[in-house]
């Protein structure tokens, strides 16, 4: 668990190492309507110094999960300010967010303090370039919140990607992400109504994802982007499960070695029922029909276990099958 | 507590309204791996053969082939397997309503993409991946024409049955050709 730094009017800090001191941050109160992790709310009420405010638990909630998401989180300078109270607005937990909202606004100014969080909270470690944008302050930190988060930064609006949440949703929590991303949502809607110049304000409808910098922002190339990511994140599990994948690059290749193993691994199933199946039939024929007066059949199933045996004889490794070729040899003399 | 639970409630409800795409949990490959589920999947299988010796025994000769036969533990262990995946996944429910199906409907006779100078000059990077999607749809049971994400996960779940299936299928054929071996000298020279 990330450290909880001093919490004196200010809001949490968390993974001191990774963000920059929290001096540039003025302001207290960063109330994050966001993550809400029960233990997490827990062990943050626990530690709790001081808060004045009881938006403190949202705060630490939010902090917490962007914690339990990402502890490497990175703080921007206090542009992100006035963005802040945006995201306070924003109703997301259903917690009471009317008696917020009026704090939120006299919390405005306090907005430093919560873009840091904000920042914190999509802390990521991807290093998306955002970050570290001035301008964009609410750098897109944490692994996907962050893409969405930094959506708040109101210059960079314009790249918001609605689509790779989805693949976010997948792997992250889902509450999580969905609190995130109203929360990104509804800061960014509220950002884009501060900034004169953001250029696109992202729909409510859709999950927000930021583009990367310098990448295209059209619909066609964001959905396939997210499909594509979709891809490879699958083809990393698989990669993960069949031996000797990680070696190779390229999805040709692995396409092929994942091929390759079905394929072994039909064979194996095939050899193993067969060996099974000379288990059971002589065995049972055998065994049954000694006291038995059923001659015939006996004829008949040993001749057809012999012809199993000698398919198995083909594929026999071990030692394991010797019995078996005794075994029906021995009834073949008998019956002939 | 409360809060996060409410928080959850009232998110997770936004979540799914905001989300146009719904998006259904991947199936876990962490169950394929677990000792309960190969267990369960022992048991079936057993089951199972008990029902192929006992119909091969009460001499079913009129009933099945000799080719029928020989395959019948092989369909009986993927049947069992993909009853123990539940039907969550594609390749399971192939499995379960397949085996009846393939066996009377003649496979397709026509090709794909028939080959023409257009076709022919497409030979290039992607389409490549595209002819190795196919193949691994066709090795996977019922996910032929699956796009390429949900046939990875597919695919990745087929896998670790598979594994799974192989373990089971060779601790039982061990277990049985142990319990099998020792009887059976003694059994074979008593009589003469």
């Amino acid at each position: 668990m990330t450290e909880i730094i001093g919490f004196r009017g200010r809001y949490m800090q968390v993974c001191p190492s990774r963000s920059p001191p929290i001096s540039e941050l003025k302001n207290p109160l960063p109330h994050f309507p966001k993550c809400h992790r029960a233990s997490t709310v827990t062990s943050l009420l626990d530690h709790r110094r001081s808060d004045p405010l009881p938006l403190g638990a949202w705060n630490r909630l939010v902090v917490d999960a962007s914690l339990h998401s990402r502890p490497s989180l990175g703080m921007d300078p206090p542009s992100l300010m006035p963005r802040l109270p945006e995201m306070c607005r924003f109703p997301m937990l259903g917690m009471p967010p009317p008696e917020l909202v009026p704090r939120v606004g006299r919390i405005g100014g306090d907005a430093s303090v919560e873009e840091s969080t904000v920042t914190e909270q999509c802390g990521g470690s991807k290093g998306r370039r955002r970050r570290r944008d001035p301008p964009s302050s609410g750098g897109a930190t944490e692994d996907e919140s962050s893409k969405f988060v930094s959506t708040c930064s109101g210059n960079e609006l314009a790249e918001a990607e609605a689509k790779r949440l989805k693949a976010i949703k997948s792997t992250d929590g889902n509450d999580n992400i969905k609190s995130e991303a109203e929360a990104s949502s509804g800061i960014c809607n509220k950002l884009a109504a501060q900034n004169p110049q953001t250029t696109e304000p992202p729909k409510q409808d859709y999950i927000h994802v930021r583009a990367r910098r310098g990448q295209a922002t059209d619909s066609h190339s964001l959905s396939e982007r997210a499909r594509r990511e979709k891809i490879s994140e699958r083809m990393k599990i698989l990669q993960d499960l069949v031996p000797g994948c990680n070696k190779v690059i390229g999805k040709a290749s692995v396409l092929d070695e994942i091929i390759n193993y079905i394929q072994a691994l039909q064979h194996q199933v095939e050899f193993l029922s067969m060996k099974l199946e000379a288990v059971n039939s002589p065995m049972n024929t055998t065994i049954e029909v000694f006291p038995s007066k059923d001659f015939s059949s006996q004829r008949y199933n040993t001749t057809s276990s012999l012809a199993y045996s000698s398919q198995t004889r083909e594929y026999e490794q071990g030692s394991g099958t010797e019995w078996l070729h005794m075994q029906v040899g021995g009834a073949f003399e008998r019956v002939t | 507590m409360t809060i996060s639970n409410g928080d959850g409630d009232s998110a997770a409800k936004d979540g799914r309204r905001e989300r146009k795409r719904k998006r259904r949990a991947e199936p876990s490959l962490v169950k394929w791996k677990t000792e309960g589920e190969q267990k369960t999947y022992s048991s079936k299988l057993i089951e199972a053969l008990r029902r192929v010796r006992r119909s091969s025994a009460t001499g079913a000769a009129s009933a099945a082939t000799d080719h029928s036969r020989s395959r019948a533990v092989r369909e009986a262990a993927d049947r069992a397997l993909a009853a123990a995946a539940r039907g969550r996944t594609r390749w399971s429910r192939a499995i379960l309503c397949g085996r009846t199906l393939k066996r009377r409907v003649l496979p397709r006779a026509g090709r794909p993409k028939p080959v023409g100078p257009a076709r022919a000059a497409e030979r290039s990077k992607p389409p490549a991946l595209k002819t190795k999607a196919r193949v691994l749809g066709r090795l996977v049971p019922g996910c032929r024409k699956l796009p390429l994400p949900s046939l990875l996960e597919e695919v990745s779940d087929y896998i670790a049955a598979l594994e799974m299936q192989v373990r089971a299928m060779s601790v039982i054929a061990e277990a049985l050709s142990a319990v099998g071996g020792a009887p059976s000298p003694a059994q074979t020279e008593g009589p003469i």
